[in-house]
């Protein structure tokens, strides 16, 4: 049974409205201000509450205000219960917070009705309240359950990453912090990069960072290189470069078919590993290989491999050549502005070659 | 009479004819307001119209219940009059003290004779 506390000084109207209700519901009366407030806070839990405005001592207004403004008793549905005749009551009662106004002398039936109308309004409040604290737990529950997916991707795509350099570093004696270089170069220049017109709506935070991730995987093919032109002492011969030059496509078909298999979990994580793969070595004046690309045809991600592929290379020691020094690998790279390299590209390696050299420093061979 | 001062078939009618709760009711009513003569003789010796409007208001919320009408709009009357700062409504309040008095006595002498079923 829902239980109706009804506040009246007069003891006569509480009489009544507890003779109205007291057949349908469990009927509390106080008969002040002061002593509701005595009630309620020993624990009284009404469902509804019928409240006179003038009384004396604290009066309705001020008790509703005090109900509105407790959170353990602000759902409580207030009607009040007046002689008070005018408009004016009635909306400075309704901006006390209270829900309805009843006006006396009172029609038992419209008393009733009124209670039962806005007790079911009560309880649908309360069904909304708790659908929607379901649907919170559950979103709740749902991008954990995503978040816990998204890690365990990362993971997994770390282990491919991690499993497919230590393949190529077992076949390469060059390899070596090459790999780690490179990705920070590549990161940098593209760091240095995303306020830049052209590439400012490509270089984003993820996809800087699945640059960086992808970055590693630039020589893979290589691992389909016979050791024997892959570790050559020496420069290769002209069949052994056409040989050598294959390793672009046989990086970019082993990431393309791992990319077919994980095609559901779908980043672009894979497709920036096969771009760098397979078009790091393009040109920006098409001289380059696989494809002859040239300019902004060849993939970006792979245009800042080529910058940064080539400073490392220039800067390491190789069976055939001594390192360049950083200013002379600077120089080179300048040279290239335009002809090997993406000229934008090319000349922000030149602004940040301090950068450069940093990183050459902390994952020297 | 008594039926000088309450509706007493509209009394009986809205609570169906339950002889029982009108009695009830009316004894409330006189042992809720005996003091209420006295409350208003002071409230108009303090000339404090701001109270007489509030007791005023009580009294007509009582009044409505028990269906007392001439009580109700002469009480009626001398809340707006309170609430509109009208200085003759002191003497007014003062004579519906004396009516009160009297209706109280008639309501007195009404339940005497009667019996609660």
């Amino acid at each position: 049974m829902k239980r109706v506390f009804c506040i009246d000084d007069e003891p006569v109207s509480l009489l009544v409205l507890a003779d109205l209700l007291t057949d349908e519901f469990d009927v509390t009366t106080a008969g002040s201000g002061e002593a509701a407030m005595v009630l309620l806070h020993d624990g009284l839990q009404p469902d509804i509450i019928l409240l006179d405005i003038i009384m004396s001592g604290m009066s309705g207004y001020e008790l509703c205000q005090k109900i509105k403004s407790d959170s353990a008793l602000r759902e409580i549905p207030v009607l009040y219960i007046s002689s008070l005749a005018s408009g004016e009551d009635e909306a400075y009662g309704l901006e006390m917070g209270a829900e309805d106004f009843i006006h006396k002398p009172f029609h038992p039936p419209v008393v009733k009705a009124r209670i039962h109308t806005h007790l079911q309004l009560a309880d649908a409040r309360k069904q909304l309240q708790r659908r929607n604290e379901d649907l919170e737990a559950l979103v709740v529950e749902r991008t954990s359950a995503i978040v816990r997916k998204t890690e365990q991707l990362l993971a997994a795509q770390s282990a491919i990453i991690s499993a497919f350099c230590a393949l190529a570093e077992t076949r390469d004696e060059e390899t070596g912090n090459h790999i780690r270089r490179t990705q920070h170069y590549v990161r940098a220049l593209a760091e240095a990069l995303r306020d830049h017109p052209r590439f400012k709506t490509a270089l984003d935070e993820p996809t800087i960072e699945l640059y960086y991730r992808s970055a590693p995987l630039h020589d893979i093919g290589k691992v389909a290189i016979p050791d024997a032109i892959l570790n050559k002492p020496g420069k290769l011969t002209a069949e052994e470069w056409e040989i050598m030059k294959t390793h672009a496509y046989h990086g970019y078909n082993a990431i393309a078919i791992t990319e077919r298999s994980l095609m559901e979990a779908g980043d672009n994580f894979l497709k920036f590993a096969r771009e760098i793969a397979y078009s790091h070595h393009e040109k920006w004046d098409g001289s380059g290989y696989p494809q002859g690309l040239a300019g902004d045809a060849i993939p970006l991600s792979a245009r800042l491999m080529a910058v940064a592929d080539v400073y490392d290379a220039l800067i390491s020691r190789r069976a055939y050549k001594a390192p360049f020094t950083h200013e002379t690998a600077m120089e080179i790279l300048a040279e290239g502005v335009g002809k090997h390299f993406d000229p934008d590209i090319a000349t922000a390696a030149l602004r940040i070659g301090d950068r450069f050299r940093e990183i050459a420093e902390q994952f020297a061979d | 009479m008594i039926d000088e001062y309450i509706d007493m078939p509209a009394l009986q009618g809205q609570y169906k004819q339950r002889q029982a709760f009108v009695i009830k009711l009316l004894v409330l009513m006189l042992e809720s307001h005996a003091d209420v003569p006295a409350k208003l003789r002071q409230i108009v010796e303090a000339q404090d119209l701001s109270a007489l409007a509030a007791e005023a208001h009580r009294l007509k919320g009582a009044m409505v219940m028990v269906h007392a009408m001439p009580l109700l709009l002469q009480i009626g009357e001398i809340e707006s009059s309170a609430k509109s700062g009208d200085p003759d409504v002191f003497m007014a309040a003062e004579q519906y003290a004396v009516i009160l008095e009297q209706f109280l006595e008639c309501l007195q002498a009404y339940l005497g004779g009667q019996s609660p079923d």
